[in-house]
């Protein structure tokens, strides 16, 4: 197999598949960078807002008389304020702006203030009166389901019901030589992103509404915050590009709502919000919980035949991308599986435990934890070899995948387990194993993913992007995905290079701004570089059409994308199936402490089918970068909570690697070319993270005993490793 | 006021005596470039170095600054045409995606350099183990870190 | 008490800051690196209206060995305990702890009063100084100088013997012997900057043994049993250490909390004494 770099040479590429340094490290490295909350306003109003003191509560009055009468308090403000919808959620917009008669977590919004000062603002928190009258917390889903639980909204504590049945699952598993079954719990992961939400807005003098917040949406937050205002979505320019990560956490409106509100009432002062960690994580999305009971047949020969799955998922107080979670869980329950009998139920269901919505991986990382884990203990069940298990299993171009959806694009999931098997960590995992030192225990892991790239069938996916040559002769090219950190400018300004004939830092990237992009869709669901992309080259060979005819700058081309939708369809599933997918296989070393219960992951090797790649190094990041949100996931991650109040309050207490978790990690790039992509890429922003989620406690259970729950705490893996002795 | 030297030049501030550092650098002075992402000294991302020493500025008063020394990142190079060899380093590496830690980073590793030229590979990792990415997964940062190492000793 | 409202004063001398907590008691606070205050600050405690800044007082910076005492002073941080030649001679179970405070940044600042003085039962130099059997120097104007038996200086988690008039100035032991076998073990959620689940300064010399474990009881602990076994164990084979490791299941009592439960920490307590044992007696 040919390295990443080795590649290139051959394929006729001036810029596509270079390791192009990205454009903005200088100004990152040096902290030149403006982020939203960097950014500072002579005259400002600073913002604050009042959480709900309970996790399930009737609210009887609020009393904000006091809090006005500070002096300082340039404004408070309830629900009773909100001119439009009160009433927020990309899909349905079940949570309130500020809470009026009812609070469903203790993230909900229940006043807003402004003042001279973050001090002030906050001493005015304090003096607002509100009278609640408690009720009981839901807090486990399965409870929440039982008749008589309380109910979490009017229509009951069941937001969505997601099934997928195909074949005969019953006389399937009655046929198959080995069904294995288990439990599988995950974790209310947090996206951590190292920039907490926060922004500015302010009021123009010509009666518009400007809003700088970092965010992965503009235009669909532009949407909500014009619903909620009740205003002409045209009044108001969401600036929202650079973000200090995102990771699915700033793709519901985050405090763009808050902005907007406030800036209406400070005379035209510029506002700022900017929570602190700890109310971060009490506010904002996290990644759902899943509980997924499932059973795995598997015959002799290896042929994986039938997958039964309960999924229940903890969907916190509001819907946000929850019902899109769940549906895309159900969608890749089997992986990239030809499973033929399945049958799957997936249920979301409503609690007080905060509110769960988009998160890098969007319900694939919980079911793949399942998934493979089950073919894991299959293949041990039945005397195969693990690595061998899968490739016998995963789905080839034209075939049926256990959704009984038929791939008509480009899939190298094969690919990605042979590269793996012909890996040096594979190849040395029987050697390094044996060489445990006293006292440790070691092992091996395997898993391999699929994750769609887009919103899917049934959900209109487009991209726009423009190339503008400037009077002075610069390319500017507009673009809206946002440089969230994974590098797209930089990819964009490669492509629109490649096609113009230039070199990419010759190119000015403009990101993000609704004032100066086209709406070009969200830096979501793995389609930056292939949504953004394909708009990206398809403007620039218009503005080299131009370019070509002799037309004299300024010139302005347009170019757009419509996501091709899979041919068939998964009915009930809204955005089943998806036509593109990008794959992925990973591996592990993992090393336990045999007293103590604590784990190292010491390499990991990932392999990627991205399509085309763009930039290696571009790749190298993802992969690397998903990895280790995955190590994270799979060992020390987890929001607590306990009767609806956070345990977990902040960053001391919520466990993220470090440098010295980190293992080696190598990445190998598996070409496909999928031709409805720019050069060949599609996405892969999020299977990246997926399979090592799974492939770590597949090692932990070769090492020792296998875990249920993660993330695997040194506790959990311990009491594993017990259970494991005392079994004859 | 509160008289204290940053990236070489004098300042005074009047601010609170117990106002963190970290905003008092942001908010009074305009050096943006250190962070607040946890505000409990747990991420470095306000990585500074006071007197030499990097320090979380999210976690100094900033009437304990009084008379030192501060660098910040912007102290650091002399800006993005003349990076610093860490600062190139971590361009060239790829070390920096959403940035928003990077510039803790380059404070933390540029005192760790100074102290320590030649680090062993553990030795960065210790060094660098109380900054916080969510982007990258480190690899790429210890590689920047080990590379402009490297270049210095050339 | 607002923060704007704080005022921190820096005396110049030793004299000046023990006046400053003399006449202001309650309402003064020693501040030393910040590293617990400002978190505490920021949570809404420890609102208090005048910090005395003690970080440079020159009486506060020793590291020195005279007349079988070693003394270092309160205002010494983790990071010069860590990289000190004389630590590393005479107590590197202490330099040892003191490498595994929090990350580079929180160790620049940090010092080995204010672990003292923040007195959690988790805090990473406590154990060894327990082990090192240290006295805690506390100074006020009216009462002078008073050495205190570590033990005897932690009353429970955040509280300590400390009146609000005194000040930590010091910490004194007798070095670790030359050829003393020593162990600082710590068992955390992550390998680095993680607080303690349990931790364990071990101390071994024919017919001595010294034990202490952090964040299993509402104080650091010493296992004075475990102490008793190993002083008179006259051989040490794998069954031995692995009993005398499982006696201290009796000596700690830890809680249940966000980190992990007291089973498992109580499980632990047994599980580093028997890793910290095996490794330094190699069996």
């Amino acid at each position: 197999m040919r390295s990443i770099d080795e590649r290139r040479s051959s394929d006729g590429f001036q810029w596509v598949g270079r390791r192009v340094p990205r454009l903005d490290g200088p100004e990152k490295v040096t902290g030149r960078t403006k982020y939203m909350t960097d950014l500072h306003f002579a005259n400002a109003a600073y913002g604050r807002v009042l959480r709900a003191a309970h996790p399930h509560a009737i609210i009887r009055r609020i009393e904000v008389s006091r809090a006005r009468a500070l002096p300082g308090v340039i404004c408070v403000l309830t629900a009773a304020d909100i001119p439009g919808l009160n009433g927020f959620g990309i899909i349905i917009q079940d949570q309130p702006v500020l809470a009026r008669e009812k609070v469903r977590m203790t993230g909900d919004a229940v006043a807003l203030v402004a003042a001279e000062s973050e001090e002030l603002a906050e001493q005015a928190l304090a003096l607002i009166e509100v009278d609640y009258e408690p009720l009981p917390a839901v807090t486990e889903p399965l409870q929440a389901l039982a008749p008589g639980a309380p109910p979490v909204h009017e229509g009951g504590n069941l937001l969505q019901r997601t099934t997928l049945c195909r074949g005969d699952v019953a006389r399937a598993f009655a046929e198959a030589d080995a069904v294995v079954e288990g439990t599988f719990e995950t974790p209310r992961q947090m996206h951590a992103f190292i920039e907490t939400e926060g922004g500015w807005a302010r009021l123009e003098p010509d009666g518009s509404l400007t809003i700088w917040c970092p965010a992965q949406a503009a235009y669909r937050d532009r949407l909500q915050v014009a619903r909620i205002l009740g205003w002409n979505p045209n009044r108001i320019r969401i600036i929202s590009s650079p973000l200090g990560g995102g990771f699915g956490g700033k793709d519901e409106l985050t405090v763009q709502h808050y902005l907007a509100l406030l800036a209406l009432h400070t005379g035209g002062r510029p506002v700022k919000l900017h929570y602190k960690r700890e109310e971060s994580v009490v506010a904002g999305i996290k990644r759902h919980p899943f509980r997924v009971e499932a059973w795995l047949g598997a015959n002799r020969d290896g042929t994986i035949t039938a997958l039964q799955a309960r999924i229940v998922v903890d969907k916190g107080a509001y819907a946000s991308l929850g019902p899109a979670v769940l549906n895309l869980a159900v969608e890749h329950i089997a992986g990239p599986y030809k499973v033929e009998h399945v049958a799957v139920e997936g249920l979301l269901v409503y609690t007080n435990n905060g509110t769960n919505g988009a998160f890098r991986g969007f319900g694939v990382p919980q079911t793949c934890f399942a998934l493979e884990s089950l073919v894991e203990m299959a293949a041990e069940r039945l005397g195969i070899d693990p690595l061998a298990l899968r490739k016998q299993n995963v789905v080839r171009r034209g075939e049926v995948d256990g959704a009984g959806h038929r791939i008509e694009s480009s899939v190298a999931v094969w690919e990605c387990l042979d590269a793996v098997e012909r890996s040096s960590l594979w190849e040395g995992r029987a050697e390094w194993v044996a060489a445990a030192p006293a006292g440790k225990l070691r092992g091996y892991g395997v898993a391999c993913g699929v994750h769609g790239v887009g919103l899917g069938k049934g959900v209109p996916d487009f991209a726009n992007a423009a190339v503008e040559l400037t009077a002075e002769g610069r390319f500017r090219l507009l673009v809206a995905p946002q440089e969230i950190g994974q590098g797209n400018g930089t990819i964009y300004a490669q492509m629109a290079a490649e096609v113009l004939g230039c070199a990419p830092d010759e190119i000015e990237v403009v990101q993000g701004d609704t004032g100066q992009v086209p709406d070009g869709g969200t830096v979501t669901a793995s389609r930056g570089t292939y949504a953004g992309g394909m708009a990206t080259v398809n403007a620039a060979k218009k503005m080299a059409t131009l370019l070509g005819q002799g037309a004299p700058p300024p010139l302005r081309a347009e170019g757009y994308f419509i996501l091709p939708q899979a041919a068939g369809a998964l009915p009930g599933i809204i955005g089943a199936p998806h036509h593109v997918c990008g794959y992925a296989a990973q591996a592990v070393l993992l090393e336990v402490d045999a007293l103590t219960g604590e784990t190292r992951v010491e390499r990991v090797v990932s392999a990627i089918d991205c399509g085309r790649v763009i930039n290696p190094t571009g790749l190298e990041g993802q992969s690397e970068g998903g990895v280790v949100m995955g190590v994270g996931f799979a060992l020390c991650e987890d929001t607590l909570m306990e009767g609806g109040l956070h345990r977990t309050r902040n960053l001391t207490t919520y466990i993220l690697p470090t440098t010295c978790e980190t293992p080696a990690i190598e990445t190998i790039a598996v070409e496909s070319c999928e031709e409805t992509g720019p050069f060949g890429a599609k996405g892969i922003g999020e299977v990246v993270m997926v399979p090592v989620v799974a492939a770590i406690p597949n090692a932990i259970a070769r090492a020792t005993g296998r875990v249920f729950r993660l993330p695997a705490t040194p506790e959990r893996v311990w009491a594993a490793m017990r259970k494991e002795a005392q079994q004859p | 006021m509160i008289s204290f030297t940053v990236n070489g030049r004098p300042a005074a501030v009047a601010v609170p005596d117990a106002k963190p550092l970290l905003d008092t650098l942001r908010d009074d002075l305009g050096l943006t470039g250190a962070k607040e992402c946890c505000g409990k000294g747990e991420c470095g991302s306000c990585t500074v170095l006071m007197d030499g020493e990097p320090v979380c500025a999210c976690l100094v008063f900033t009437a304990q600054a009084r008379g030192v020394e501060i660098i910040t990142v912007e102290g650091i190079g002399g800006g993005p045409e003349q990076l610093d060899p860490i600062q190139a380093a971590f361009v060239a590496e790829g070390a920096a995606q959403c940035g928003y830690c990077t510039p803790g980073f380059i404070v933390a590793a540029r005192a760790l350099l100074d102290k320590n030229p030649h680090p062993t590979a553990a030795e960065i990792r210790r060094g660098l183990a109380g900054n916080l990415c969510r982007c990258t997964g480190y690899q790429k940062i210890l590689q920047a870190v080990a590379k402009a190492a490297e270049g210095r000793a050339d | 008490m607002l923060l704007s409202e704080m005022k921190v004063v820096a005396p110049g001398s030793l004299t000046e800051a023990l006046r400053w907590l003399e006449e202001h008691q309650d309402r003064a606070r020693p501040l030393a690196g910040a590293t617990d205050a400002m978190v505490r600050v920021k949570e809404g405690q420890w609102r208090s209206p005048i910090w005395v800044e003690i970080r440079r007082l020159p009486e506060l910076q020793r590291m020195d060995q005279a007349d079988g005492w070693v003394t270092v002073g309160a205002a010494v941080t983790y990071g010069r305990l860590l990289r000190s030649e004389l630590m590393a001679q005479t107590a590197p179970l202490l330099a040892a702890a003191a490498r595994d405070v929090g990350s580079v940044q929180i160790q620049a600042m940090g010092t080995l009063g204010g672990n003292l003085g923040t007195a959690s039962p988790a805090g990473d130099t406590i154990p060894p100084l327990f082990a090192l059997e240290a006295e805690v120097g506390l100074c006020s104007r009216g009462g002078g100088e008073r050495w205190v038996p570590v033990e005897s200086f932690f009353l429970g988690p955040g509280r300590t013997v400390r009146r609000p008039d005194e000040l930590i100035t010091a910490v004194r032991f007798a070095p670790q012997a030359p050829g003393e076998r020593w162990k600082w073990q710590k068992l955390g959620l992550r390998g680095a900057q993680a607080i303690s689940m349990v931790s364990l300064a071990l101390r071994l010399q024919p017919g001595f043994a010294r034990v202490a474990f952090g964040a299993v009881g509402p104080t650091v602990l010493r296992a004075r049993k475990c102490e008793a076994w190993l002083s008179q164990a006259e051989a040490f084979d794998l069954a031995t250490v692995r009993s005398i490791a499982q006696m201290a299941w009796k000596e700690v009592a830890p809680i249940s909390d966000v980190r992990a439960s007291a089973a498992y920490r109580q499980q632990m307590a047994c599980a580093l004494l028997e890793r910290g044992l095996r490794e330094v007696l190699a069996v």
